[in-house]
């Protein structure tokens, strides 16, 4: 049972983390990857399992002690106030620019795949508004939601994988050796930056039940999120090759389209976006909790929701300025949001558990 | 209460959304789309590209009286700068609107081919509507929209003849199919020329009752590019010199000589070939080893050809005619220093680590690399009868 009412589980937070993960996942990691990985880029989640198991046991360290504070006064406690105060502010602001990043990249994705004629703006306000009016109730519900979703999702795209999988050539995976160890690592900079959300969702942590499964739980997911990246990269890049992955801006969409049931279930890339929308709903409301979660802490707010609206306007704006189109946006997250992702995902969690340590406050 | 006005408020805007042309300006109705089968490409007029587009003309698919109805092509065609121009120039006259998601086949012609073809595999990698799975074709001696107008099709569309041709071809193994995404990818590989298969209009039907010539469509083999220009054509056995090496035979027939010089017809049943590369001091060079099981399937003679000697003089026949045809092949590749069987990545899979060497000199390299095919046939069984007809007389 759950201590409180409006409390998650951390099994709930996991299925929300898978589904947040997974569309970025699908959409960055393969052209990541393959960009530096070249036919070996498929082993490049591998090397990302270490970081996100070394934020898993930072947090869990931190669990112990501190079992009912949200992060936000965790650091405030481990790194005094102002630094602490300071810190929690740039991951407000970091995850304010993730929210309108992931918010446009799901109407561009619409528009660049199946609605080209369609003013993004629509889909825009489409999306929002649905998230305005999801969030009315509570974190509980999308936690709820997810639960449902997930493994409607994770199916989906095991299938679709499924289907790929015996269209590959084996010349283009091939051959590894240890000349590859350089371009996996630096290709594993894409899924690291993404798998290290994880810490992001923990700026929920007064929210949440059960910490004590929390690195059983959570190991078994990132485990399970590795295999799955690979299994895609291998589908993705064994059918089209790493220099045909790398130019293509949705692969895992165009590897989908040449899907063909013995000549006659052809065309079901529809059930790919599909999944995208249902995952991006899931991404776009759980980024504006932890957000205004994050500003509760910030500006010692009793209740967040009279800012809800308001922060969702912001949202809209910040998605229509992030950038002029969809080339300034990929740039923008592969060679800004990827390394800051690691910053604040991996480097900021690293230096909180050194000085908790340091200040035997751990 | 308000929840209710809500819900049926959400319901109504979505159902109101669907005719919303003002917002959805791509939405077309199913019966407005033309769904393009064959895209066809060729040289038009002041240096113009051609794109004539084909589709399963749906009209007469069915008749009153409930016979199967001749499904013929609807061709329409159209010129512009590039391919997007082109293809959009068809909006001012066609009556349904082109939607290419179930394009299956993009035919190239000759004289484009001969130009240069990434342009044009740009627009159709390129536009979302696309697929990467469509398979490509060169059309040989003529364009490639003769080549679906004047086509003998017995009353079969293009787009079915040329997936029936596809799944029969595999009877010959002298070609095999390509498709876009395929392409792309060697195209990318400035080592690695590429293979195309070609098709060509082949016998000509002469009928009193049309108006125009009418003609069989046959593939025949590949058209070979260095970059992205057709340098030539390889067809029958030196294209089945090009699948044995690929590892691309299905079946086929190899015709051998008896030990009195009569025919005897070897049907393939399976064929594994695996390439094996070799540097030794500075030295590149490949054993290519084909397995093959044939199965007897006509006999020409009377002779009884069934003893050991016998199968043993037909395995090495059989082996010397594949042995031919893939040196032959090899020469050719050589002469013209065109990889089109992708050797160098057989060296980057067997020497990742100094493969970069490899790369590097591969143009000169490629001419030296000494082959030796190594063919183990065998025979394993005739069918129905045994002995040939009329050898029991001696």
């Amino acid at each position: 049972m759950l201590a409180k009412i409006n409390q998650i589980s951390v099994r709930q937070l996991l299925c929300i983390y898978i589904i947040i993960v997974l569309s970025p996942l699908i959409r960055l990691v393969p052209s990541y990857a393959a960009e530096y990985g070249k036919q070996a880029a498929w082993l490049s989640p591998l090397v990302s399992l270490l970081p996100t198991l070394i934020v898993i046991y930072i947090l869990d360290s931190i669990f112990k002690r501190y079992k009912t504070e949200s992060m936000a006064q965790i650091f405030e406690d481990i790194m005094s106030k102002p630094v602490g105060m300071f810190i929690v502010f740039l991951y407000f602001l970091w995850s304010t620019v993730l929210t309108a990043l992931y918010m446009r990249y799901d109407v561009e994705r619409l528009t660049g795949s199946i609605y080209p004629n369609i003013n993004f703006i629509f889909f825009i306000i489409f999306t929002l508004s649905q998230i305005a009016y999801a969030l009315r109730t509570d974190l509980t519900v999308i936690a709820r939601m997810s639960e449902v979703i997930m493994p409607i999702i994770f199916i989906l795209f095991g299938f679709l994988v499924l289907l790929l999988l015996p269209m590959i050539r084996h010349d283009t995976i091939l051959p590894i050796s240890y000349t590859d160890i350089i371009p996996i690592i630096k290709a594993s900079r894409g899924s690291s930056g993404i798998y290290l959300y994880y810490f992001l969702l923990f700026f929920l942590s007064d929210k949440l039940s059960h910490k004590q499964k929390l690195k059983k739980q959570s190991i078994l997911t990132i485990i399970i999120l590795v295999v799955s990246t690979t299994i895609m990269l291998i589908a993705i890049i064994g059918l089209m090759g790493s220099s045909v992955v790398r130019r293509t801006p949705i692969p895992f969409l165009v590897a989908v389209k040449q899907i063909s049931i013995i000549n006659t279930i052809q065309n079901i890339e529809s059930v790919a976006v599909a999944m995208w929308i249902l995952a991006d709903f899931i991404l776009i409301a759980a980024l504006i909790i932890v957000s205004l979660n994050i500003a509760k802490t910030l500006f010692n707010l009793k209740d967040i929701k009279p800012l809800q609206n308001i922060y969702i306007l912001l949202i809209y704006i910040l998605t229509l300025g992030i950038a002029n189109n969809k080339l300034e946006l990929e740039t923008f997250s592969q060679y800004i949001m990827i390394p800051i992702n690691l910053i604040f995902g991996l480097l900021i969690p690293m230096v909180l558990f050194a000085t908790g340590k340091i200040r035997k406050k751990i | 209460m308000r929840k209710f006005i809500c819900l049926t408020f959400i319901c109504l805007l979505l159902a109101a959304i669907t005719g919303c042309s003002q917002i959805a300006r791509s939405r077309i109705e199913i019966d407005e789309a033309m769904f393009v089968r064959v895209l066809s490409i060729d040289k038009g007029e002041n240096n113009n590209i051609k794109v004539t587009l084909t589709s399963k003309d749906m009209s007469s698919s069915s008749s009153g009286s409930g016979q199967t109805a001749k499904q013929q092509s609807y061709n329409i065609s159209s010129e512009g700068k590039t391919m997007l121009e082109a293809t959009r120039a068809l909006w001012a006259f066609a009556d349904r609107r082109p939607y290419y998601g179930h394009t299956e086949f993009i035919l190239i012609s000759e004289d484009i081919a001969k130009e240069g073809i990434l342009k044009y595999l740009d627009y159709v990698s390129r536009d979302h509507q696309f697929r990467h799975n469509s398979r490509i074709y060169i059309v040989k001696g003529s364009s490639a929209s003769s080549l679906v107008e004047d086509t003998h099709t017995s009353g079969v569309f293009i787009g079915d003849v040329l997936k029936n041709l596809e799944n029969n071809i595999v009877g010959l193994s002298i070609s095999s199919t390509v498709t876009l995404a395929e392409a792309m990818f060697i195209f990318d590989n400035p080592n690695v020329s590429t293979f195309i298969p070609c098709i060509e209009k082949d016998i000509k039907i002469v009928k009193e009752t049309q108006a125009q010539d009418k003609y069989y469509i046959s593939i025949k083999g590949y058209a070979v590019f260095k970059e992205d220009k057709l340098v030539r054509y390889l067809v029958n056995k030196e294209a089945r010199g090009i699948n044995w090496v690929k590892n691309r035979i299905t079946s086929g027939v190899i015709l051998v000589k008896g030990r009195k010089g009569e025919y005897i017809s070897l049907e393939i049943i399976n064929s594994q070939t695996k390439i094996k590369p070799q540097i030794t001091k500075d030295n590149l060079s490949c054993t290519i080893r084909v397995d093959v099981n044939t199965n007897i399937d006509e006999v020409t003679a009377a002779d009884d050809i069934f003893d050991r000697a016998g199968i043993d003089y037909l395995n090495k026949q059989q082996e010397e005619v594949i042995r031919k045809e893939i040196e032959n092949v090899l020469n050719i590749a050589q002469k013209a220093n065109l990889d089109f069987f992708g050797i160098i990545q057989n060296f980057h899979m067997k020497y990742p680590v100094s493969w970069k060497e490899i790369e590097k000199n591969w143009a000169e390299l490629f001419p030296r690399i000494k082959f030796n095919v190594v063919v183990n046939s065998k025979i394993n069984r005739t069918y129905l009868i045994r002995d040939p007809t009329g050898s029991t007389k001696k």
